[in-house]
């Protein structure tokens, strides 16, 4: 692998395929607005608009469930962190690596096509959390900051335009795009190398931009004045990394903005940091501000802002409104009103200790730690047990504020250090709540933290994965787990189901978490499970 | 190794594929001459290029970095699964004329290791600095280099025409 990459010069490129390309036209706007009600295909990488990762599916049930079998397996032959949802689209999953974009035969995991990339620029952070689809383009961000489009016929690059300069303190991208209309949303990662965090729209037939909203704020812009000098904002954080959902109704965006920076010396940036740990809602078609709420004014323990989904409706007091949750790195969901914006409950879902002590520089422990909370995988909404399933890490540390900041370019900006508690006091947290009521229903304690996705069906499953390994599937009324299949590598990327030509399939991401993590490294791979011929129960 | 650097104004003390530059005020350990920029230059020989640590120095960095940095960094500091700290994914962040030697030693000090920063002694993180810049081709020396940031701000890591080709330290032990 590494020879051929160094012989090859340029735009570097291979694409391997089976030759025989194939009508890949959509999916279509009208698909992407039902893609909730799709249970054939998985169109976003939560699923649908609203990330609610709810598939009406039955044929995988409570009592059969137990007779899962991995069906097919696909490896890359990557072993960097492998965090993408796949998207499935007319019986082909399309998944990625930092590297590499590739189509399989979403029941036979066969190869249709894939197309391999060499870095233009340096990798910021090495995640790619997948793509997004529409009228038979691929879009993907790339960890050196390009945008790329692909024939999804074909894996062919479209066109490709740097977005932004990894060289120059810009930041790369790791989520999964989101399109609406002719719109790519997308903003850059890593506010703790000091970026000055953006979220932009592109043009899907060129990429190029068309808006953008300065998550920090340039001077004179609302929100700027929450930032005491100008000069804080230069390198103030603010990346968005985590999955956008969109209010098609509405015509409206929602962004998860990443923390400030430096992340713990905050002496030079007093003010709410405005819209560092914000849901920030836009009008999708001109990026203006309608509404936000921070969810960590301030913030001094690296608290990104990681979910701002499931987008759904639910009962409350009696009345039927309609909701978002909220959830990031400082393990409080909150669930709001999307019309009156009213913060109706919040429910810790993991441990949150000293959450309002400054920081030191002798040290201040505190819950969660760095690598707690939410990360980029969050809540699923599941109408049928009118449940909330959110995964996370309960893992605390010890914060330090520094005695000297220093922003170095390119570097590292955290002004101050973090010591995590060991890794044996680590654990995952899949924790369900009554979306009407805010009350903890049950709660599942993993040994090992919890980063996979969670999906979740009509027959009142649960799907998700711990970061040891274990595929697992829960009783989504009561959290008991009634299969449990080691995949051999770390769980920490996506979960989906949907069903072709009559049969339930669920497919899980099994790899490398990235070396904060503390997990050997594992080949990223795709594995397809289903019930045995003849298991399924009407 | 046969490589070169550009010349300018203050004299380049290395030839290897990561250069420093000596701010000519400086007169610390390392200071070959006061006086100027241009005395340093003339006096600049194949040992004074390569002077600012110690082959011991750089040996003691790397017991030092296999016992805390190589689990992430990688034995050959090729970084896996952390950032490489080799190469030119090193030159490429560290060796642009934009950063320092005490850059270089502040963030390894205050950031690593990842999750225990600050763990170390001075003179251990002092002593993986000399190690990864030697393993990035800078050459050993008579002179340690100093866990004194005042000194360390007045070297500042250059780039080279040849550093793309930094990935091994030829002549090295692997």
């Amino acid at each position: 692998m590494m020879k051929w990459r160094t012989t090859l010069a340029m735009s570097f490129l291979l694409t391997l395929g089976s030759g025989n390309a194939y009508s890949q036209a959509g999916p279509t706007q009208e698909e992407l607005n039902a893609a909730h009600k799709n249970t054939t295909d998985w169109l976003l990488s939560n699923h649908d608009y609203g990330g609610q990762r709810f598939v009406d599916l039955k044929q995988i049930n409570r009592q059969n469930v137990a007779s899962l079998r991995p069906v097919c397996m696909y490896q890359s032959g990557d072993t960097k962190a492998f965090h993408n949802n796949p998207i499935v689209y007319r019986g082909v999953m399309y998944i990625t690596t930092p590297s590499s974009t590739v189509a399989l035969d979403a029941t036979t995991c066969k190869v249709r096509w894939r197309t391999d990339r060499r870095l233009k620029s340096i990798e910021v952070h090495a995640p790619n959390r997948g793509v997004a689809l529409k009228d038979g383009k691929l879009i993907r961000g790339t960890t050196d900051g390009y945008l790329l489009a692909l024939d999804t016929a074909t894996g062919k690059i479209l066109w490709e335009k740097q977005i932004v300069d990894a060289k120059n303190n810009e930041g790369g991208f790791n989520s999964a795009p989101m399109i609406y209309e002719d719109l790519i949303i997308m903003g850059p990662g890593v506010a703790e190398q000091g970026i000055k965090g953006w979220v932009g729209a592109f043009k899907l037939s060129n990429g190029e931009p068309v808006w953008r909203f300065n998550t920090i704020p340039d001077d004179g812009e609302p929100g700027s004045e929450t930032w005491g000098k100008p000069e804080a904002k230069l390198h103030g954080g603010g990346a968005v990394w985590a999955p956008l959902s969109v209010d098609p109704e509405q015509g409206l965006v929602y962004i998860p903005v990443a923390n400030p920076a430096p992340d713990f010396y905050d002496d030079i940036r007093p003010g709410a940091n405005l819209y560092t740990s914000s849901m920030v809602v836009l009008d999708v078609r001109t990026g203006k501000l309608k509404w936000y709420y921070q969810a960590v004014p301030h913030d001094i323990h690296d608290w990104d802002l990681t979910q701002v989904s499931p987008l759904f409706t639910s009962t409350v007091k009696g009345k039927t409104r309609k909701l978002v949750a909220a959830v990031g790195k400082d393990g409080l969901l909150q669930v709001l009103d999307r019309e009156t914006r009213e913060r109706l409950y919040e429910v810790p879902v993991t441990t949150r200790e000293n959450v309002n002590l400054p920081l030191t520089h002798q040290g201040v422990r505190a819950c969660p730690g760095v690598l707690g909370g939410v990360l980029w995988n969050g809540p699923a909404y599941n109408p049928v047990t009118n449940m909330l399933y959110t995964p996370a890490v309960d893992w605390c540390g010890v914060f330090k504020e520094a005695e000297e900041n220093r922003f170095i370019l390119g570097q590292i900006y955290m002004g101050g250090s973090y010591v995590a508690d060991p890794m044996e006091k680590a654990r995952g947290w899949l924790t369900a709540v009554d979306a009407s009521t805010g009350a903890v229903k049950w709660r599942y304690e993993s040994q090992k933290p919890l980063l996979a996705a969670v999906t979740t069906t009509s027959a009142e499953l649960a799907f998700t994965g711990e970061t040891s390994g274990d595929f697992l599937a829960l009783d989504a009324r009561n959290g008991k787990v009634l299969y449990r299949f080691n995949t051999g590598g770390v769980m920490n990327g996506g979960v989906v189901s949907y069903s072709i030509n009559g049969k339930q399939y669920v497919a899980v991401t099994s790899g490398s978490a990235s070396g904060f993590w503390q997990a050997a490294p594992g080949a990223s791979t795709i594995i397809v499970f289903a019930l045995p011929n003849g298991a399924a129960t009407p | 190794m046969k490589k070169s650097c550009r010349f300018g104004a203050v004299a380049v003390l290395s030839v290897a594929a990561v250069c420093f530059d000596v701010d000519p005020t400086w007169s610390g350990a390392f200071a070959i001459d006061p006086s100027g920029s241009r005395r340093l230059e003339q006096q600049e020989t194949e040992q004074t290029r390569h002077s600012i640590f110690t082959g011991a120095q750089a040996l003691r960095g790397e017991a030092v970095y296999d016992a805390h940095c190589a689990s992430c960094h990688g034995s050959k500091l090729e970084g896996t699964p952390a950032s490489a700290l080799t190469g030119e994914r090193f030159v490429t962040k560290w060796g642009d004329g934009k950063h320092t030697v005490d850059d270089l030693y502040y963030i390894t000090r205050t950031q690593m290791p990842y999750g225990d920063a600050g763990k170390l002694t001075k003179q251990q993180y002092i002593d993986v600095v000399a190690f990864m810049l030697n393993k990035n081709g800078y050459r050993p020396g008579d002179q340690e280099l100093p866990a004194d940031p005042a000194v360390l701000r007045k070297l500042t890591i250059k780039p080279n025409d040849s550093s793309k080709d930094t990935t091994t330290n030829k002549g090295e032990r692997e």
